[in-house]
Parts: C-alpha cells; sequence; structure tokens
C-alpha cells in the first residue's frame, strides 16, 4: 500500500482504498486484524486523524469494525460488499477513461473489442 | 508555585563551588602555617608573629563574584523549565539566605582549626575574623561566645547584601542595552573616582569626600566600634538590592 | 475549553513591527503547522507564548489562565527552540533528571530509551554536541516531558535525514498513544504537511491563514497543460500564481473546481508548500 501526497486523492481516500484493496487480495483476510491508526501513522507520515477518517469510512461500510481493547477487525462478508461494490464502480472507474483515451488515439470500438479479447487468450 | 524546583536548583549550582573554595581556602591557609613553621624551627630565637586578620573577607568576595555569576545561566535554565520570574525569584532570595546562614558557621569552624592547628604547631599566627579585626576595641571583655556570636551576625548580613548586590549588578547590564553598558560600566568608576575626586578638591575643599568617609563611618560602625551599624547597614543594603533586582527581573526578556 | 488563546499580541522591536495584532487559538489534541518565511514572528510569538519575552501589549491564556507570573499555566507548556538555555557545561543526562524535578510528568525511561535509539551519549556535555544531537537532546526532553502543550520551533535543525525521519515516527507514535497539543513552527513543510492537522501562516507579522488543512488545501486545485490551454482556463480565475517550465504551464488557483474540465489541460490538488510560496511571496 503506498500513499502518494501528490495525488489528486485525498490521504484519507487513500488508506480507505488501500485497505480495500488488501481485503480483496485477501491480504487481509476476515476476521483478522488490520494495522492500528498508530501504525497507519508512523508508516505513512500522516496525522493519526487523517488514518482515522479513513478506517471511519470503512467502519461506516461495515468493511471493518472495532473490538475493544483490542484493535480494528475486518468484518465477515466484507470482500463480498467490497466486490460488488467495485462491480458497480468498475464501468465509471475504467471504461469511461478507458473510451476517452481510444477516442483520443482515433481507436475504434472494432479495436477495442480485439483487444479485449486478446486480453482474455493470454 | 514551584518555589522547591526553583530553590533547589539554584542552591545546587552554589554547591559546587562553595566546596571548592572552602577546599582552596584551607589549602592556602595550611600552607602559609606550614611555611610559617618551617620559618620558626629554622631560626634560632624560634619566636615569629604573623596574623591573617578578617579571614571571612576572602568569603566576603567570594560570596559577591557568586552573586555576579549566579544571573544568566539559572534565568535560561528556569524559564526553559516553564518557572515563572516570581517563583525564579523567590527561590533566589531562599537560596541567598541559606548560604547566608550556612557559610558564617563554615567560616567558624575553619578559624577554630587553624588556631588549634596554630598551637599544635607551634606558630605564633593570630588567626582572626573580620568582626574580631575591624571592631578590636568592642571585643575588650568580650566571652568567647559573644564574639562568636557577633562575628557570625556580621558575616551573615554581610554575605547577603553583597551576595544580593553582585546579583542586581549582572541584572543592571542584562538589562542595558550596548550603550548603556558602556555608560554605566565606564561612566560609574570615572565619575566616583576621577570626576568626583577632581570636583571637590578644586570646589568643594574635600567636603564631599570627607562627609562620603564619614557616611561609611556611621553606616559600619568603624569609630563607634559598633557593629551593629554595620549588621543594619547590610540588612537595608540586601533589602534595597533585592528590591531592585525584582524590578529588573520581572519583565526582562530571554535574549538571543 | 482547554486551549492557548492569544489575544492580540503586538510586539516590536524598534520600528520594526515582529508581531501585529495577532490573535489565535490552539486546541487541545491537535498538531500545528506555524509556517511562516524568515522573520516573519514563528519565533516571536512562541517566546511571548511562553512568557520568555514580553509582547507590547496583547495576552496569553492557558486553559483560561493567564501565563503572566504563572506557574501552574506555564508548567503546562514546554518550548524546544534553537537557543539552548541549558547550562553548556551541563552533562546531558542532568539535562534529563532536572526536567524531572521541573515537570514531574517527565518519563525518565522514554528519554533514555530515546536516546539509545538517536544513538546519543547522554554522558556528554552540552556543549561538545553538534548542531543535530543539540537539537536532539532538546527533542527528546521536549516528547519524554508529557505536557498538555509542547512547542518545537525547527525541531529538525542540523538533523540528518535518518534523524529526521525517526523523529517524525517518534512523535506520531507519541501523538497517538499520547494526544497533546503540538505546535511545529518550521521550514520544512512538505515533510510536515501530512503530520499537521491545522495550518497557521504568518505573513510579515501578520496571521493570513489559520485553519484546517484540508479546508485550506480545498479551497482551491492547480491547473497543468499547455500554457496556451492554461492560460485560456484562467483568463477569468483567481489565480494565486503560476510556474511555467518552456511551455507547460501550472497554475494556482483559489475558488471551487469546474465539473466541466476542458481538453487539454489536468486539475489536481493543491499542494501545501507552493500554496504556501505563492501566498507569501
Amino acid at each position: 500500500m503506498q500513499i502518494n501526497f501528490n495525488s489528486d486523492k485525498t490521504i484519507f481516500i487513500q488508506i480507505a482504498e488501500g485497505i480495500e484493496d488488501a481485503i480483496l487480495s485477501g491480504a487481509f483476510s476476515e476476521e483478522s486484524q488490520i494495522p492500528s491508526i498508530t501504525e497507519f501513522s508512523v508508516t505513512y507520515k500522516i496525522n493519526p486523524a487523517t488514518a482515522l477518517k479513513g478506517i471511519n469510512i470503512l467502519v461506516d461500510n461495515d468493511i471493518v469494525y472495532k473490538k475493544r481493547g483490542l484493535g480494528m477487525f475486518v468484518a465477515t462478508g466484507a470482500k463480498e460488499k467490497l466486490k460488488e461494490k467495485r462491480k458497480d464502480q468498475f464501468y465509471d472507474s475504467y471504461i469511461v477513461g478507458l473510451l476517452a483515451e481510444a477516442k483520443r488515439l482515433n481507436l475504434s470500438e472494432e479495436d477495442i473489442k480485439t483487444m479485449i479479447e486478446r486480453g482474455y487468450e493470454q | 508555585m514551584n518555589i522547591k524546583a526553583s530553590y533547589h536548583y539554584q542552591f545546587e549550582d552554589h554547591k559546587k563551588s562553595i566546596l571548592i573554595f572552602y577546599f582552596v581556602l584551607t589549602c592556602v591557609y595550611l600552607l602559609m602555617l606550614v611555611s610559617m613553621s618551617a620559618v620558626v624551627y629554622s631560626t634560632d630565637n624560634g619566636v615569629s608573629t604573623g596574623s591573617i586578620g578578617g579571614m571571612d573577607i576572602s568569603t566576603l568576595i567570594y560570596v559577591f563574584i557568586a552573586g555576579l555569576c549566579a544571573f544568566r545561566e539559572s534565568f535560561g535554565m528556569l524559564l526553559q523549565n516553564g518557572i515563572s520570574r516570581k517563583t525564579l525569584f523567590a527561590g533566589r532570595i531562599l537560596t541567598v539566605l541559606t548560604i547566608g546562614l550556612i557559610l558564617p558557621v563554615l567560616d567558624r569552624i575553619l578559624i577554630v582549626v587553624m588556631r588549634l592547628l596554630n598551637q599544635l604547631s607551634g606558630t605564633n599566627i593570630r588567626f582572626a575574623s573580620l568582626f574580631e579585626q575591624v571592631y578590636s576595641l568592642k571585643i575588650i571583655g568580650m566571652s568567647q561566645f559573644s564574639i562568636i556570636i557577633y562575628s557570625y551576625l556580621l558575616d551573615l548580613f554581610l554575605y547577603i547584601s553583597m551576595m544580593t548586590l553582585g546579583y542586581m549588578i549582572t541584572l543592571i547590564f542584562y538589562r542595558l542595552n550596548n550603550a548603556g553598558r558602556i555608560v554605566v560600566g565606564a561612566g560609574v568608576p570615572i565619575t566616583f573616582f576621577i570626576l568626583l575626586p577632581t570636583f571637590d578638591s578644586m570646589f568643594m575643599n574635600g567636603r564631599i569626600s570627607s562627609s562620603l568617609l564619614k557616611c561609611i563611618d556611621t553606616s559600619f560602625g568603624f569609630s563607634a566600634q559598633q557593629p551593629l551599624n554595620a549588621m543594619i547597614t547590610s540588612v537595608c543594603m540586601f533589602l534595597v538590592c533585592s528590591c531592585l533586582s525584582w524590578l529588573l527581573i520581572r519583565r526582562a526578556n530571554i535574549k538571543g | 475549553m482547554n486551549c492557548i488563546e492569544v489575544k492580540n499580541i503586538t510586539k516590536n522591536y524598534g520600528r520594526t513591527c515582529a508581531l501585529d495584532n495577532v490573535s489565535l487559538c490552539f486546541e487541545e489534541n491537535k498538531i500545528y503547522g506555524l509556517l511562516g518565511r524568515n522573520g516573519a514572528g514563528k519565533s516571536t510569538l512562541l517566546n511571548v507564548i511562553t512568557n520568555r519575552i514580553f509582547a507590547d501589549s496583547g495576552e496569553v491564556f492557558v486553559d483560561g489562565q493567564p501565563i503572566e507570573g504563572n506557574d501552574a499555566a506555564l508548567g503546562k507548556l514546554y518550548l524546544m527552540s534553537e537557543k539552548t538555555n541549558y547550562p553548556e557545561k551541563m552533562k546531558v543526562k542532568h539535562a534529563f533528571s532536572w526536567s524531572k524535578n521541573f515537570y514531574p510528568g517527565f518519563d525518565a525511561a522514554y528519554a533514555a530509551s530515546l536516546a539509545e535509539k538517536f544513538e546519543l551519549d547522554t554522558n556528554k556535555m552540552i556543549k561538545s554536541l553538534s548542531t543535530g544531537y543539540n537539537s536532539i537532546f532538546k527533542l527528546i526532553i521536549a516528547l519524554s516531558v508529557n505536557t498538555p502543550y509542547v512547542l518545537l520551533d525547527e525541531p529538525v535543525l542540523g538533523l540528518d535525514a535518518n534523524h529526521r525521519e525517526l523523529f517524525y515516527r517518534i512523535l506520531l507514535e507519541k501523538y497517538s498513544e499520547h494526544p497533546c497539543t503540538i505546535i511545529i513552527s518550521t521550514h520544512l513543510i512538505e515533510e510536515v504537511s501530512g503530520l499537521i492537522e491545522n495550518v497557521i501562516i504568518i505573513k510579515k507579522s501578520k496571521i493570513i491563514k489559520d485553519e484546517s488543512c484540508e479546508e485550506l488545501l480545498s479551497q482551491g486545485y492547480t491547473v497543468s497543460g499547455s500554457a496556451s490551454n492554461v492560460d485560456t482556463y484562467i483568463s477569468n480565475q483567481n489565480v494565486l500564481g503560476a510556474d511555467t517550465i518552456g511551455g507547460l504551464k501550472s497554475a494556482y488557483i483559489l475558488g471551487t473546481r469546474n465539473t466541466e474540465i476542458p481538453e487539454g489541460i489536468e486539475i489536481s490538488k493543491l499542494d501545501l508548500q507552493k500554496l504556501f510560496i505563492k501566498l507569501t511571496n
């Protein structure tokens, strides 16, 4: 997980998405503990309040939860929830940008479809 | 108020140099004693007298210099550690009083020890305290005990006044800017040692000098052989210097 | 409310004005960045807050109490500054032990562990420390003193990159576990931009910005692209400043972003250091 201070995405969003990516990839499995606010803060040199904000987004979406006295844990079913969310966002996150770039390069719809098929063959 | 920490620090600051001072002083006196006894035993008539009068003058000078040096470092250190100027000053006064109470005791002990060694070694050096030296007429007919008490009290009041005087002088220079320091540093000695005497002899027929001398004489009771005068003057000096020091310190900035 | 309240502080040095009617509030448990150019008034402000120097007018309150002659209020502050007020012949370990006398909350064990981490020889006299280690020993005291308000004036002065990294780690660790108010005055804006929650910018003795980092940076955006495209876009915008290299230009704009982004330009967020430079030029 990397934090890019120059990115347009605010830092707490980057923290939230970084944790989501780790859950989706299986690096953080369900019911396992994620790093503490202090660890995030110290590792990425960010204010703990910022780290907390990012984690709170995940808490609000029932992706992680807090066990009193112990720390933050990945909720059961988090992976599925995130997959659904990412599926919904897939079109906006990837397709829109892809088609805009294709337009800039004068690639036709056929060109794109050929490329996608090539991708699936590999 | 955190007076305890303020007092503790300022007193500790002096402890080491006090020990060194008395160590050096004792060595010096012992050296004198040893060299004198060497002289005594090497001459035929075997009788030699000497006197070290006003032994506490060394302590008086030491205390004045200690007062001069006490301000700068402790000011920075205490302000760094969250002590207000008020508490700093309160600790200062307590330190001065403690030193004023303890040092004369050490002086008395030193004199007693020296006198003992003097007797044992057969030399004939007379060790005298400041009180005995200056008020030599007063001590006639006084018991040993009274002499010790008077010596102790005289030292106490002199020390606290000289220590506060030194502290105040440093404070004055600290508060002044560069120009002011030159004016005071050069101006005061020039006025008192050159301008005043010249003016006095040329226009006043020496009346200023003589009245000044008379003033000092009365304040310290020299002619009258009255140590009480000196004690009262010292206490007044201590109070005046303390008040002025407080006025100077309460608005003193940390520099640099 | 627990805070350091600075009210209408004015300080002049002769004819130069160092602080001009400055009013601020430092709330509890936040990390503040105090930014300003050389000579802007940052150190003066910190010295006035800790009563090391006297303002010409105005007052400072700590948790509602005035600081003047007030040990209780002053005991809640610790200022680590460039000037070393410790006696130069004092050994570092004695500076630590005296700190315990003055600040009962001083954690001696923690200070010792920090000294080890920084490889500081506590047997050394303060005058024999290098510039970097001089800062380090004062930093260690500041981190161990456990006062509700810790003020750091150029804390990483003279520290090498490794020690700076170590310092920030330790600072965040400590802040995370024992929240307090930390005010960092620094020139190294890029290094602290992630740490600080609130930003205060002083320009020529006046406060020009006093808000959260988030608020400050969300007030505008950066526009980059070819110079001609950018110029077209910014023609009716509130432009703070711009940087040009060859035919490429980046302009810094105050205002809300348009949802419609024209071809050929890129929008990104404001950078704190760039914003600071443009605001204080």
